[in-house]
């Protein structure tokens, strides 16, 4: 029983190290504009208020105007469907990195002025 | 305003506010009398009238339920909480949905949910009841308590005049669909049923017995258990039915908050096995009873708090600041009230369990198999809660918050899950005696052979033409601690895994048909699960994807199906509108029907909404997901004046015409007339017929410019966008005449056994739940491996 009582110790620890070393190496931050432009990161958090006018849905591609908290903007352009509460949303958290004076978004998440405060509305 | 003024709300209406309120702080003293009456009581008389008077306390609750449950069916849009959430052109379903649409509402759902299974389990207390009924009042009273601070029954006012508007603000659009009517009220009554094991657990501590509670709390457990994974599954599907939300799960901290109780629950189930089968595991059962309710109170203090802020997909309206000290007192108040008398009657309760050189276990035993189990199921739940509560930790910590994507969560857990699937297997056919290996070999091998066999199919299956199989390049990154997989490789091992555990449950199954009703309940959720696992690994692993433009003159084409759209069933202001797509192949024919529709948003502009249409076949789904329609074909393109047709900008790359200038004429002049027209003389070329075309340009002193665009066939709009006034030089634009829809179409392999493990798992843990209830009205026996 004591054998076993310290190989679950130890491999508990030895777990725990291994998925808080995984999740500071892999986290992704959240920026400004300003630093996803210095980031060399492959994928940031971009956080702003959608510029409902600049929307525009391409062939494939749907790209907006972001402001962040500071007031600078950036071009985001997403691959993909627009989500289905892009109309609604007046946030949004675009991931992704900056590819010259472009934020190209891999996955957009889409906040609403929520009614329905525990459900869902991301999308990618 | 006067008109808002001047409108005058049925009293009655009123009353039924004033009276729902007064509920809430009914529940609050009745609640709180019964757990002091129950703590003071003096003999049976008094014990009799506590629990009399915790039921009523109860029935506040439901009484402050139907209270706003009327304010909402009859818009009584003079609260504040029915006019935000509700609107007059809702119907019934969205009435009562509304209810639980916001914060206030779904504290009052939990409430309600809570209360009723409350009731219910007191009931069936037996000898703990006199502290069940304490612990469980005084959380029914702090619940109150938050919602006395958050109200739902507030009035409307708008600088503190009090105002009654005729409609109300609606629910916003990608919530109206059935999943809010349903998915709700499941996983609170799930949420709500994790107090009774809280109480039950907190009670057995308080009366120093850690064995009897076990057959009294097993069925609730078991119905935990089996209503929380059916919530979470309907969470799954409502996302899958979203467009934009790829897929059934993405480890959103709304998500987790559900999840990690799930796992910490299926942790209890079996360690009530242990406890039962070898009397141990005593005060393990004990904190794994208690452990789900103060995870999940955890993880709603981590979503309502406005903690995560921007860091949650969700938008979390921010909780009065009472209601949130009151929540954080209730959560950390259980957690720390509950260990603390673990701690001091740990001993006394010790004392009980049997001393356990007795009963060793084997290394191939279910005890050994149950234990390594629960330490993975926790790991689960603390990876996933640990990577939730990230952000929060580094801002407490100072540092600029960041956040856990869902694929470091796959990466992650991918490690915990091959051996959790492995014990799955194996747990079932292991007795508590144990087994030597060869003897446990010989029991596996059927199963082991059949998932491999079935395996093979797959691969037969996913070289056949209807399967749009990765290349060979596609590769999974398993993150830090693994490199680069291939895609097939990897995602065919955890089906594999699936398979094992789908058929070595079916096999105990069919095994234990004749002996016993709780096993094949049992066996049968494990079968479900497992399915359900293998359509979610494998129609997310094996997903392809296609975008198109759907457009009579691109041609569009996906995975061998040629795309038109077909007439839209209704007006674009319709929120039932759809734009049927056919899909047309050799051999098949596919009828998707996604909906769109055009809102008026926040600044009155139409704004679209889109939801997607899943075409199911036994095999694979056909995902569709449309977009608002486009008119652009291209970009404005500078054209010359010139009659040869090489100095022509060509536009074949994206279109099949051919456009050359050959003229131009000029009528009036602006400063002169104050008007002038410009045409371009154009002509066009498509299918062989040619077209002589004149697009033209008014412009007018002090106004924008107003082009006319000239008609190129059933296809394409010719605009003129500038015209030089030296060289003539111009540029024109082509626009659809039919709008061109961009759509994706998802393949997406299997994901029917999803739904379909769902519902076995289910219908196995209701199974369960009713066998488990029988076996405690009679005695009950312990059951012992095959």
């Amino acid at each position: 029983m004591k054998a076993g009582a310290i190989v679950t110790v130890v491999l508990t620890v030895v777990g725990l190290c291994a998925v808080v070393f995984a999740f500071v190496k892999n986290s992704s931050p959240y920026v400004t504009v300003a630093q996803a432009k210095e980031s060399d990161r492959p994928s940031v958090h971009l956080a702003g208020d959608i510029d409902k006018s600049t929307v525009s849905v391409g062939r494939g591609t749907v790209s907006f105007v972001i402001t962040d908290e500071q007031g600078a903007t950036a071009h985001v352009v997403f691959a993909g469907p627009p989500p289905a509460n892009m109309g609604e949303a007046t946030k949004v958290v675009a991931i992704g990195a900056m590819k010259g004076e472009v934020f190209e978004a891999h996955k957009l998440l889409l906040k609403c002025p929520s009614k329905y405060e525990s459900e869902d509305s991301p999308t990618s | 305003m006067n008109e808002l003024l001047a409108r005058k709300a049925e009293p009655w209406s009123y009353a039924v506010g004033i009276a729902g309120r007064s509920f809430v702080f009914l529940a609050i003293a009745l609640c709180i009398v019964a757990a002091v009456l129950m703590i003071a009581r003096k003999d049976e008389r008094a014990g009799k009238l506590a629990q009399r008077i915790f039921t009523f306390g109860s029935l506040s609750f439901v009484s402050a339920f139907v209270c706003l449950l009327v304010l909402f069916v009859t818009h009584q849009f003079q609260f504040k909480y029915v006019f935000e959430h509700s609107a007059l052109d809702h119907e019934l379903q969205y009435l009562v949905a509304a209810v639980w649409s916001g914060q206030e509402g779904s504290f009052l759902l939990w409430g309600l949910m809570a209360s009723v299974v409350g009731v219910l389990a007191a009931r069936g207390a037996g000898k703990y009841r006199r502290w069940f009924t304490v612990v469980y009042g005084l959380f029914l009273a702090g619940l109150a308590g938050i919602l006395a601070y958050e109200s739902p029954f507030q009035l409307l006012l708008i600088e503190n005049i009090h105002v009654y508007p005729p409609d109300g603000r609606g629910l916003v659009p990608s919530l109206l669909n059935y999943w809010i009517v349903i998915h709700p009220p499941t996983i609170f009554l799930g949420f709500g049923t994790l107090t009774v094991l809280f109480a039950y657990a907190f009670a057995a501590v308080l009366h120093r017995d850690p064995v009897a509670w076990i057959p009294q709390v097993r069925p609730w457990a078991v119905f935990a258990l089996a209503v929380l994974g059916v919530g979470l599954s309907m969470g799954g599907f409502w996302a899958y039915e979203t467009l934009g939300w790829g897929g059934f799960w993405m480890w959103d901290p709304v998500e987790n908050t559900s999840f990690v109780p799930w796992c910490a629950v299926v942790a209890f189930v079996h360690g009530m096995f242990v406890q039962q089968a070898r009397k141990k595991w005593y005060l393990a059962n004990v904190v794994f009873g208690a452990l789900p309710f103060i995870l999940f109170c955890y993880g709603t203090l981590l979503t309502r708090s406005g903690w995560l802020g921007d860091l949650s997909v969700h938008g979390f309206a921010r909780m009065d600041a009472k209601a949130l000290i009151l929540l954080i007192s209730l959560s950390a108040v259980s957690a720390l009230a509950f260990f603390a008398f673990l701690v001091k009657n740990w001993n006394e309760m010790k004392s009980k369990e049997p001393d356990l050189a007795v009963s060793k276990s084997a290394l191939l035993s279910r005890e050994v198999f149950y234990g390594i189990g629960a330490w993975l199921l926790y790991a689960f739940a603390f990876v996933t809660a640990l990577g939730m509560s990230y952000p929060l930790i580094l801002r407490i910590i100072g540092d600029k918050p960041e956040i856990i994507e869902e694929g470091l969560y796959h990466s992650v857990l991918a490690w915990l899950f091959p051996p959790l699937m492995i014990a799955m297997a194996v747990a079932p056919f292991l007795t508590w005696r144990g087994l030597s290996f060869r003897e446990l070999f010989s029991r596996i091998t059927n199963s082991l052979a059949i998932s491999i066999g079935v395996i093979g199919f797959i691969l037969l299956w996913m070289k056949s033409p209807g399967f749009h199989a990765p290349g060979p390049d596609d590769t999974i990154n398993l993150g830090p601690f693994g490199k680069s997989h291939a895609v097939v490789t990897w995602i065919l091992f955890l089906t594999w895994l699936c398979l094992f555990v789908a058929v070595a449950s079916f096999w105990r199954m069919m095994e234990s048909l004749k002996r016993s009703r709780q096993t094949v309940g049992a066996m049968m959720a494990h079968f479900g699960i497992a399915i359900a696992v293998l359509g979610l690994v494998f129609s997310r692993g094996f997903e392809k994807k296609a975008e198109v433009i759907v457009h009579p003159s691109e041609g569009p084409t996906a995975f061998g199906y040629a795309l038109e759209t077909l007439e839209q069933t209704s007006q674009f202001s319709d929120r039932n509108n759809k734009i049927p797509i056919r899909a047309v192949s050799a051999t098949d024919e596919i009828v998707a029907t996604p909906s769109l529709y055009y809102f008026p948003g926040n600044d009155g502009e139409p704004t679209p909404m889109a939801w997607p249409s899943i075409v199911m076949r036994p095999l694979y789904d056909y995902y569709f997901a449309i977009s608002e329609p486009i008119f652009d074909v291209t970009e404005w393109t500078p054209f010359v004046l010139s009659e040869d047709p090489i100095k022509q900008p060509d536009l074949k790359a994206h279109t099949d015409v051919v456009l050359m200038y050959t003229g131009y004429k000029v009528e009036g002049s602006v400063a002169e007339d104050g008007e002038s027209m410009l045409t371009a003389n154009m002509v066009a070329v498509m299918d062989e017929q040619t077209y002589e075309l004149g697009p033209s340009l008014r412009v007018k002193v002090g106004a924008q410019p107003e082009s006319i665009p000239a008609r190129i066939g059933d296809r394409y709009w010719l605009s003129l966008g500038t015209m030089d006034p030296k060289t003539h030089a111009i540029t024109v634009k082509l626009d659809y005449v039919q709008p061109a829809y961009p759509v994706v179409v998802y393949f997406k392999p299997l994901t029917m056994l999803v739904w379909l493990g769902i519902g076995i798992m289910a219908l196995g843990g209701f199974l369960a739940a009713a066998g488990r209830r029988k076996e405690r009205l009679a005695t009950s026996h312990n059951e012992d491996a095959p």
